[in-house]
């Protein structure tokens, strides 16, 4: 069982949640000026990385808020939780434990 | 001139009308047609949160998944929700009023209210074993290190999404969405079958 930290209600099980993606992918500020390319890469790229990802979470079973997570997603650990707004908790990199 | 009022209150109906439950250890019943109330606004208001109290003679919780309830004659329960949102339950047909009395509370502030008493059943759940029941389709941890008497949870049974109370060691309470009701108790019942197997 995986346990997620709501910055609201406190630890619950995974299945209570759902998972939005990446976090901090901030709108273009001019749409009418950016080219097609740059459209594309905000709405459908992602870093996608191996190790540590700062992603958004929904609590949709519970008080239906979002938040944000740090999660590696080799090992699946979460690392931190933080609100929607909230600063991301500084994470170290860590030393990999695997190849 | 013939009066044409309809008394609706003799029409009403619940999904759960007829709805059997099995004798045994942990008795069931539905509360009919309690009046029901979400409320928006700015916890971080001292204004929202006094006029709030005035209407409802108590003051709304602020600590998540946490009840406050007021006794005796205006008895209402008001359910923490989110950092924004509660839900007040109230005697059926008292929603009418309480609902102007809290539109007339919130004048000029940044508030949503909405009755929602014909979105939702309440199941009421007695028995000793009640927490052996519900562990059996919701995830959440019910030991009274966690979840004590006073303490609310919005989680969910099965597939169905549920506003879980405990409003005493043996005694919970359960809102579900008015269409998963039927569904819900005929899994409780089945759950409760298999206890007894
Ligand atoms: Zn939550």
């Amino acid at each position: 069982m995986l346990l997620i930290q709501c910055p609201f209600c406190g630890e619950r099980d995974l299945t209570e949640f759902s998972h939005g993606g990446e976090a901090h992918i901030t709108r273009p500020a001019n749409p009418d000026k950016i080219s097609d390319e740059e459209w594309g890469d905000y709405i459908f790229f992602r870093t996608n990385p191996k190790g540590i990802q700062y992603e958004r979470w929904i609590h949709s079973h519970g008080c239906r808020r979002w938040f944000n997570a740090v999660r590696d997603t080799v090992s699946d650990e979460f690392l931190g939780f933080y609100k929607s707004g909230e600063q991301p908790p500084k994470i170290k990199r860590r030393k990999v434990l695997r190849k | 001139m013939v009066d044409t009022k309809v008394d609706f209150k003799t029409h009403r109906t619940s999904p759960l009308d007829g709805a059997v439950w099995p004798v045994g250890p942990i008795t069931l019943s539905e509360k009919k047609f309690l009046g029901k109330i979400n409320i928006r606004g700015n916890a971080d208001d001292a204004a929202f949160l006094a006029a709030a109290k005035k209407a409802l003679g108590v003051a709304l919780p602020l600590a998540a998944n946490t009840v406050s309830m007021r006794k005796g004659k205006k008895a209402v329960t008001v359910f923490w929700l989110g950092p924004d949102e509660w839900l007040v339950h109230s005697a059926d047909g008292s929603q009418i009023s309480l609902l102007k009395a809290l539109q007339t509370a919130f004048k000029g502030l940044h508030t949503a209210v909405t009755d929602v008493s014909d979105y939702f059943v309440v199941i009421e759940l007695h028995g000793s074993t009640v927490h052996d029941l519900l562990a059996r389709g919701c995830p959440l941890d019910l030991h009274p290190r966690t979840f004590k008497p006073g303490d609310c949870a919005q989680s969910y049974f099965a597939k169905a999404s549920i506003l879980l109370h405990r409003v005493d060691d043996d005694h919970y309470t359960i809102q579900v969405r008015w269409t998963f009701a039927q569904y819900l108790w005929d899994y409780l019942v089945q759950s409760a079958d298999m206890m007894a197997a």
